[in-house]
């Protein structure tokens, strides 16, 4: 089973981030002046916003037998593996932004750490999850 | 155990503000040897602290702790009344720690550790010593058995030398002194200030006067992680019996740890500057959420290792090479701590002409950051992991002056493998394994085929 993240689905992180990217210059304008605002914001944002896409080029969520792993990023490249029989819990988030580009935030808790994942569909997410716990492939 | 009451001091940290706020203008003015102010502070604070004690009482009736049919529960709250059950048979380990305080009011604090696997982590309860203790017994049952480590003379100067942690006693201690200053109004630090200065003075006959000063704030800081040791280890026991690790130990604050063998998911064995010298190094257990690494529960010499295998029967030294020296990037073990050193040798060199009273200072952390470097070189050929015959790993790792070898007993792991571009063509990666212990063990220059390839099943 592998889940990637789509076109949508990084566009959630990325509105996100320039979201943060708006706050972060509207400090800096508060501070400073409008024109350090103006030239940070749009520094991060376009960052903000070339970064989910760019990470979700590689994006593969896997889930093969005994074993769930998360292969992200660009520049620097992250695998996570997690045994299943390990997983305590699984959370699926949808925001409203998030169920308007049909994009959801998955949770995954093992009793060490946890693994996010960001812009899987909904779908995609229910499944995952439902693998997860229950521990079959939903037709 | 039959249910019982939670001791009132359980409680206090529903009241600590309103106590603080009553009992610090007593006692600044005690301290100011102003009894007539002293009883005017408590007269006007008699309500606040009288509302407390109310509080406490109501609390304290309304709370009860027992264990029954292998569950703990523990009942609190009086409008939104809280039952909690924990099952025993998770629990991996449990504390019994008796500060000095705690002991004169007849109070012990109980910690219960949990396994893997499930949402709470750990669970805290103040009960009467007895009932403490014996809810201890309950969870994790002990028989009577020979101490396998037992530390005197040498031994124990050893244990202590080994135990001491400067950085954390070091911080610790400028903290609740700057505490205690913003409470009491007492400056305890111009106390330890004048110390150190005798010290300095003393010190000064010797050595230059800029380290002089620095010797003398060494010294004194060690002195203190020394003692704050001594006090810890007092008396100090480690017993194996019936699958259960039994340690106790302690002077000002008695603490008596149960860890069950059974749920230990890694041990730590810590190479230190101290312990390189010493030709010991200490051993520290984690388990579930039981961290355990404040204390060390046995000091390894060469001559005594069959008494860690002893005590866990799952451990065995790495049974392969943990890494290939040839495809590790030395620029990536040694360029923070080379850096740093030749940063410090220019500053150094630099202070000898324009500020000599600097000098000191900057050849001692030149001296701490070549030996870092050393010690990274080390990491080169030494850094890295092995899966064992008995499905167990082994990694040794490096960070700062130590190295580390760990081995994991636990299949609960997950990694993670981060490749940087340049590694990645290489194939190269840095690994790290999360534990059920919220620890995080980094390898780095790992070969990435060995890393895609492990397995979890043990």
């Amino acid at each position: 089973m592998n889940y990637t993240v789509t076109r949508k689905g990084a566009l959630l992180p990325a509105l996100w981030l320039t979201a943060l990217s708006a706050a972060v210059g509207l400090f800096v304008w508060l501070f400073f002046s409008f024109a350090a605002g103006a030239i940070a914001f749009l520094l991060l944002a376009a960052l903000s916003f070339a970064l989910p896409f760019l990470h979700r080029l590689h994006y593969q969520v896997r889930v093969i037998p005994g074993e769930l792993t998360a292969d992200r990023g660009f520049f620097v490249r992250v695998l996570r593996r997690l045994p299943l029989r390990c997983v305590t819990g699984v959370v699926c988030l949808s925001t409203p932004l998030g169920r308007l580009l049909d994009a959801s935030v998955v949770v995954v808790y093992t009793s060490g750490t946890a693994l996010l994942l960001i812009g899987l569909s909904l779908a995609d997410a229910e499944r995952l999850r439902l693998a997860l716990t229950v521990g079959g492939d939903p037709s | 155990m039959n249910p019982v009451r939670l001791h009132p001091f359980h409680f206090l940290k529903y009241i600590k503000y309103g106590l603080i706020l009553c009992v610090i203008p007593i006692l600044r003015a005690v301290l100011a040897f102003d009894i007539a102010a002293a009883w005017l502070a408590f007269t006007q604070d008699l309500l606040i602290l009288l509302a407390c004690a109310g509080i406490l009482v109501t609390l304290w009736q309304a709370s009860s702790a027992g264990l029954a049919d292998g569950v703990l529960t523990v009942r609190q709250g009086v409008l939104a009344r809280r039952p909690a059950l924990y099952r025993a048979c998770m629990v991996s380990a449990v504390e019994v720690c008796r500060p000095l305080w705690y002991r004169l009011f007849g109070a012990a604090r109980v910690r219960v550790h949990f396994k893997a696997g499930g949402g709470l982590r750990r669970v805290e309860l103040v009960l009467p010593v007895r009932q403490a203790r014996q809810l201890a017994r309950a969870l994790v049952p002990a028989t009577a058995a020979a101490n396998f480590f037992e530390p005197v003379g040498m031994d124990r100067l050893i244990f202590v030398l080994l135990s001491a942690n400067i950085l954390a006693t070091s911080a610790f201690s400028v903290l609740a002194v700057r505490r205690i200053a913003k409470l009491v109004g007492q400056d305890v630090g111009a106390l330890a200030l004048g110390g150190i200065t005798q010290m300095e003075h003393l010190l000064a006959a010797f050595l230059p006067a800029g380290l002089s000063l620095l010797a003398a704030v060494l010294l004194f800081f060690l002195a203190l992680s020394l003692l704050a040791s001594l006090l810890r280890t007092y008396r100090f026991t480690a017993t194996r019996s019936g699958g259960v690790l039994l340690c106790r130990g302690g002077l000002l604050t008695h603490t008596e740890r149960r860890v069950l063998v059974s749920a230990i998911t890694a041990s730590a064995l810590r190479i230190t500057p101290t312990a390189r010298l010493l030709r010991r190094c200490p051993v520290y257990v984690s388990a579930g959420a039981f961290r355990g690494d404040d204390l060390p529960i046995l000091a390894l010499g060469a001559d005594n290792a069959p008494v860690l295998q002893r005590l866990l029967p799952e451990f065995c030294l790495p049974q392969e090479p943990l890494c290939d020296p040839r495809r590790k990037s030395p620029p990536q073990y040694l360029w923070k701590p080379g850096s740093l050193s030749l940063l410090l040798a220019a500053l150094l060199v630099v202070s000898l002409r324009t500020v000599p009273a600097v000098a000191p200072l900057l050849g001692l952390l030149l001296c701490l950051a070549l030996a870092s470097t050393l010690c990274n070189l080390e990491g080169i050929f030494k850094e890295g992991f092995c899966k064992n015959a008995n499905r167990t790993f082994t990694l040794c790792y490096c960070r700062g002056l130590t190295r580390h070898v760990v081995s994991l007993y636990t299949n609960d792991l997950s990694l993670t493998i981060t490749r940087m571009p340049q590694a990645a063509s290489a194939g190269r990666c840095d690994l790290r394994f999360h534990t059920p212990s919220r620890h995080t063990y980094r390898l780095r220059g790992v070969e990435f085929y060995r890393a895609r390839a492990l397995k979890f099943n043990l």
